[in-house]
């Protein structure tokens, strides 16, 4: 294992800047704050899985260098691998996290909370759009690797499965992404 | 059995009953102070349990005091190396490139270095106002005698904690206001060059804004500023930490009322 940092490291840093991006630079912008992030998480993909498979063989297919996104990559980056792939075997591929470490801790506006008991719902979408700022880094870090290993594509999150619980946990996600 | 039980009551003193009735007090008493976590509480009624001029003094001081004097104290503080044994730690190659990939992102959107460090500092700042949190928290360290013991623990425990990495610190002025705190190691720049359209970026500045807002949640205006940088070609990272202004805690505290 080489040089390992707090996790309270990584966590500070990612919310700072989506709060950088999202609340100072674009406040009214939310596309264009979703788009910077995106690319600082590309280029941390990119330049990850290039260290990361730098003693493999190169991939034979297209399924081979995902199922290395969903193993070793994830592993290196969460200690855990993702959950469930699933394809249509036409170059779309759902990748599934039921854990995801970097939405896990998020919490909710303590007012909307509180009306949480009257419209469990209206929570549940605040709770979403607060996370969907936060899918944008990962979802850059997996189109960063993936083209890295000459895979073009496009990435995108689905968190609206949320359970609509009661703690202040989001514990289910989906990245899924669509090869070109 | 009942006959010892019956032995023993009767060879207690008035005074070694009040004992016995604090203790019962005790953990409702401790319940009442804010911010104690379940452990301390066991940790303090065990500890004081045993020692009835403690137990009489705590339960004449305000809470502020007791926690500060009685709770925290006796557990003491962890050592860095403890604490960041113990803290979930990611791999530092994420941080590294994650942190890189923002200051490039910024270059890009910002164009000016002066922005881009200002932008920076900023940012630091935010973060080190929420984890002061955490550092004290999991340090458990006591109010520090003066700055001097501020910035060692700054360097010892604190880098540690969340980097990984000590820092020394020296250079102290006459009135110990103002020092250097020099890190050997700052995994921060791990496979970083500076191009020279760079010159003027202080590439570490997240780190002088992490400090000035954490001591700032601690009462202490401070100046943070880089006096050498390796990236610049120093031999070092050289951190001056000025302390500008101590703001008073309020008093008497109301915590009671």
């Amino acid at each position: 294992m080489g040089r390992e940092v707090s996790e309270s490291c990584v966590d500070s840093l990612l919310t700072e800047i989506v709060s950088t991006y999202n609340n100072r630079f674009y406040a009214n912008k939310p596309e264009l704050a979703a788009r910077r992030i995106e690319a600082i998480g590309y280029q941390v993909g990119h330049q990850l899985s290039e260290r990361y498979t730098m003693e493999r063989p190169r991939f034979s297919d297209h399924l081979e260098a995902i199922k290395f996104i969903c193993k070793d990559f994830w592993s290196e980056l969460f200690k855990k691998q993702i959950d469930n792939l699933k394809t249509n075997h036409r170059g779309t591929f759902v990748l599934q996290d039921n854990r995801f470490r970097w939405l896990s801790r998020i919490s909710t506006d303590p007012s909307v909370e509180n009306t949480e008991s009257q419209d469990p719902s209206a929570a549940a979408e605040s709770k979403a759009s607060l996370a969907t700022m936060h899918v944008y880094f990962p979802c850059g870090i997996i189109r960063g690797a993936l083209s890295n290993l000459g895979i073009l594509c496009a990435v995108s999150a689905d968190i609206s499965n949320l359970p609509a619980c009661k703690e202040l946990l989001l514990s289910y996600s989906v990245l899924s992404f669509y090869g070109i | 059995m009942v006959p010892k039980i019956d032995k023993l009551v009767n060879v207690l003193s008035t005074a070694d009953k009040d004992v016995a009735n604090f203790q019962v007090k005790l953990y409702d008493e401790m319940t009442t102070i804010e911010g104690l976590t379940e452990d301390g509480m066991y940790d303090a009624t065990t500890m004081m349990a045993t020692k009835l001029d403690l137990i009489r003094e705590f339960f004449t001081m305000p809470n502020h005091h007791r926690k500060r004097d009685l709770i925290m104290a006796p557990v003491g503080p962890r050592s860095g190396d403890a604490i960041f044994a113990n803290v979930e730690r990611v791999n530092a190659e994420l941080f590294t490139l994650t942190y890189g990939a923002t200051v490039r992102q910024l270059l890009t959107d910002l164009e000016e270095v002066e922005e881009v460090n200002k932008q920076l500092d900023q940012m630091g700042y935010n973060i080190g106002i929420r984890l002061i949190d955490e550092f004290l928290a999991k340090s458990n360290v006591t109010r520090c005698v003066d700055f001097r013991e501020t910035a060692e623990v700054i360097a010892k425990v604190g880098f540690k904690m969340f980097l990984g990495v000590t820092a020394t610190v020296s250079n102290w002025d006459a009135d110990g206001t103002c020092c250097s705190i020099i890190l050997e190691d700052n995994p921060l720049v791990d496979f970083v060059e500076l191009p020279d359209t760079c010159r003027g970026l202080y590439y570490c500045n997240i780190l002088s804004g992490v400090i000035r807002g954490a001591l700032e949640m601690v009462s202490m205006k401070t100046e943070v500023t880089w006096i050498r940088d390796v990236l610049r070609g120093d031999d070092a990272y050289e951190l001056q930490v000025k302390l500008l202004k101590q703001v008073p805690e309020e008093y008497p505290y109301k915590d009671d009322e």
